[in-house]
């Protein structure tokens, strides 16, 4: 029995001068695809960094795929953020000198991982972008960079994807396409998927739904 | 995926900036080099030349142009010396010997030294081929006097009075003396390489014959006068004493003036070194410009870079290893630079050595390493360090979840 993917409790946090934000208890079973719904300023960004262990709660506890973040050094919960999450962001941040393939490479290297140029190769390939491996970001079309950085999240085989905001710039037609990569991906690596948005587009290709409250 | 890889992959994907950056840190790097390998040639060419010399004695004059016309061969001479005035010097009872030297004439710009065969002794010159003179038409070539004149056994040539290469241009030549090539030195890296030695007699007989102010020997047998001259003697003290008291004793004598090789040469170079000081202080300039740039790029390059960063920690990456991946930034490009600018200075010098004629002379070559070069690497290695410190820290600090937290939510 594989431990729950995410599992939060008692979850608050609090920026300077503001109130804090409360999240409600919740966890996500290994395998499972969730939508976080909720309009701005309700915290999703702020749930995704806390799971990312990118913050530090304020009070209650993160524990993703049985390890609580809070046990974790902050150099530990760096490389375990590097080996068991992978993170895709609303814009798809590419480092620009590095080519695709080492782009994809980024992962296991930081993470110190072995390196496998073959799964990346593969990765490519399964996301349609063969061929592409010696171009440089900046000669990628948006949906292509998208691709690449799923890709770069697939590389080091996560317990748990986070995205957020995967789709809120594309249109209906590219959201359609981004989500079903997310989902089959998420599945093909046997991976948790926690999506984070406002775009209730999101809501059909997943399976559970937690609204955050403003 | 490597370090090395990704710290290539940064610095050629801001070229430009980085490119314009290490240039200038490489003209710094070079200028010194060239610098300091000249520099340091030079003042070993002149310690070479001058070693185990304790005196000159010559015409009254500049006693550095004495030091400069009788020892490295680069001036003219401050006049010449009565014979019996530098017998006096020889028999002297502090002189353990002493060399004379009767200069005047030229080849093909090549200085003609009437001398005996121990001033070759004094370089450790060795006959390639060939013997030394042992008549007054004898001449023995220093190795790049042979090189560059074509000459060898057996050849016969004519002095040219004058030993500038203007003197020597409009100077007449002596046609009635023939020297013949007898021997062909070895090259020894010294002031010997450049020179045409033929005996002191010959150099008297050829002056004897067809110059104005000399008699012929029979004029000479006739009224009782010796005017026989040499231009310089080189004198090896026989005691520390001498020291003291021989240079006094010389300059006592109206004919004579006594000059100390150790202290002209000292002050050569001293007036050389201020020269040199000024040129090095452009190199340092280059090289203060080049860190500035370097700490200039870094720290806008951080601005641009913070997402980079953001996500290099979002995949796995320590604040310490960002901290460290920003430093090493700046120590390679400063390293790769500082690298380059040595092969250039090295480069420039042979060159300088290959090509310009009084650096060929002096045997300049850019083929050796100085111990000072160590020294500029780690310096340019920290100044890199430096110049990455400030961005550095600042990454150190940055809140990578403040980088990625969009506006609004």
């Amino acid at each position: 029995m594989r431990p729950d993917s995410v599992a939060t409790s008692q979850l608050t946090y609090r920026y300077a001068a503001n109130s804090a934000l409360r999240f409600p208890d919740w966890s996500v079973p290994a395998g499972q695809s969730w939508a976080v719904l909720g309009p701005s300023g309700s915290g999703k960004t702020t749930l995704i960094q806390l799971l990312a262990g990118l913050r530090t709660p304020t009070t209650g506890t993160v524990c993703i795929a049985g390890t609580g973040l809070r046990e974790l050094t902050e150099r530990q919960r760096d490389r375990f953020r590097g080996r068991q999450l992978g993170i895709v962001f609303q814009t798809f941040h590419l480092l620009p000198a590095l080519t695709v393939l080492d782009n994809l490479l980024l992962a296991p290297y930081l993470a110190h991982l072995p390196q496998e140029p073959r799964r990346a190769r593969e990765l490519l390939r399964r996301l349609g972008l063969a061929g592409l491996e010696r171009r440089y970001p900046h000669a990628l079309s948006q949906g292509q960079a998208q691709r690449v950085a799923l890709a770069r999240a697939l590389m080091n085989r996560p317990a748990v994807i986070l995205a957020d905001e995967p789709t809120s710039a594309l249109d209906d037609a590219a959201c359609e396409g981004m989500l079903g990569l997310l989902v089959d991906e998420a599945a093909a690596c046997e991976a948790s998927l926690v999506v984070a948005t406002h775009d209730r587009r999101v809501q059909r290709h997943l399976a559970h739904t937690l609204e955050l409250q403003p | 995926m490597s370090l090395l890889r990704m710290l290539r992959a940064n610095l050629r994907h801001d070229a430009l900036t980085a490119g314009l950056n290490m240039l200038l840190l490489v003209l710094g790097m070079a200028t010194i080099t060239v610098l300091l390998l000249l520099g340091h040639q030079i003042e070993q060419r002149l310690h070479r030349d001058a070693q185990n010399i304790d005196l000159v004695v010559g015409a009254p004059g500049s006693p550095l142009q004495l030091i400069l016309s009788s020892i490295f061969h680069l001036d003219i001479p401050t006049g010449n010396i009565p014979l019996e005035d530098a017998r006096w010097v020889d028999q002297h009872p502090m002189v353990e010997a002493s060399i004379p030297l009767a200069l005047g004439d030229s080849y093909r710009g090549f200085r003609i030294v009437g001398t005996e065969p121990s001033y070759i002794g004094h370089y450790g010159g060795n006959l390639a081929r060939g013997a030394l003179w042992d008549d007054a038409h004898g001449a023995v070539l220093g190795a790049e006097a042979a090189r560059r004149t074509g000459m060898d056994l057996g050849d016969p040539f004519h002095g040219v009075h004058g030993i500038t290469s203007a003197q020597a241009g409009a100077g007449l030549v002596h046609a009635d003396h023939e020297y013949r090539v007898s021997g062909v030195l070895e090259p020894t890296g010294t002031v010997l390489d450049r020179l045409i030695l033929v005996s002191v007699e010959s150099v008297w007989l050829v002056h004897d014959i067809d110059d104005h102010w000399s008699r012929t020997g029979a004029a000479r047998e006739a009224d009782g006068v010796d005017d026989r001259y040499l231009t310089a003697l080189l004198v090896r003290y026989r005691t520390p004493l001498a020291a003291a008291m021989l240079p006094r004793a010389v300059d006592a004598r109206d004919a004579l003036q006594a000059a100390s090789p150790a202290y002209e040469t000292a002050r050569l170079l001293q007036l050389a070194g201020i020269g040199m000081g000024t040129l090095q202080l452009f190199g340092w300039l280059f090289i203060t410009m080049a860190a500035l740039g370097f700490f200039a790029t870094l720290y806008n390059a951080l601005r641009t870079r913070r997402h980079d960063l953001a996500i290099m920690r979002t995949l796995g990456a320590s604040r310490r290893r960002i901290t460290a991946l920003l430093l090493l930034e700046g120590v390679f490009m400063s390293g790769t630079a500082a690298i380059l600018g040595l092969l250039l200075g090295h480069g420039i010098t042979e060159l300088l050595g290959q090509f310009i004629p009084q650096a060929r002379q002096m045997h300049i070559s850019g083929a050796l390493l100085l111990p000072q070069e160590a020294l500029m690497v780690a310096m340019a290695l920290l100044l890199g360090l430096l110049a990455a410190l400030v961005p550095a820290w600042h990454a150190y600090r940055t809140d990578i979840a403040t980088v990625l937290q969009r506006r609004g939510d």
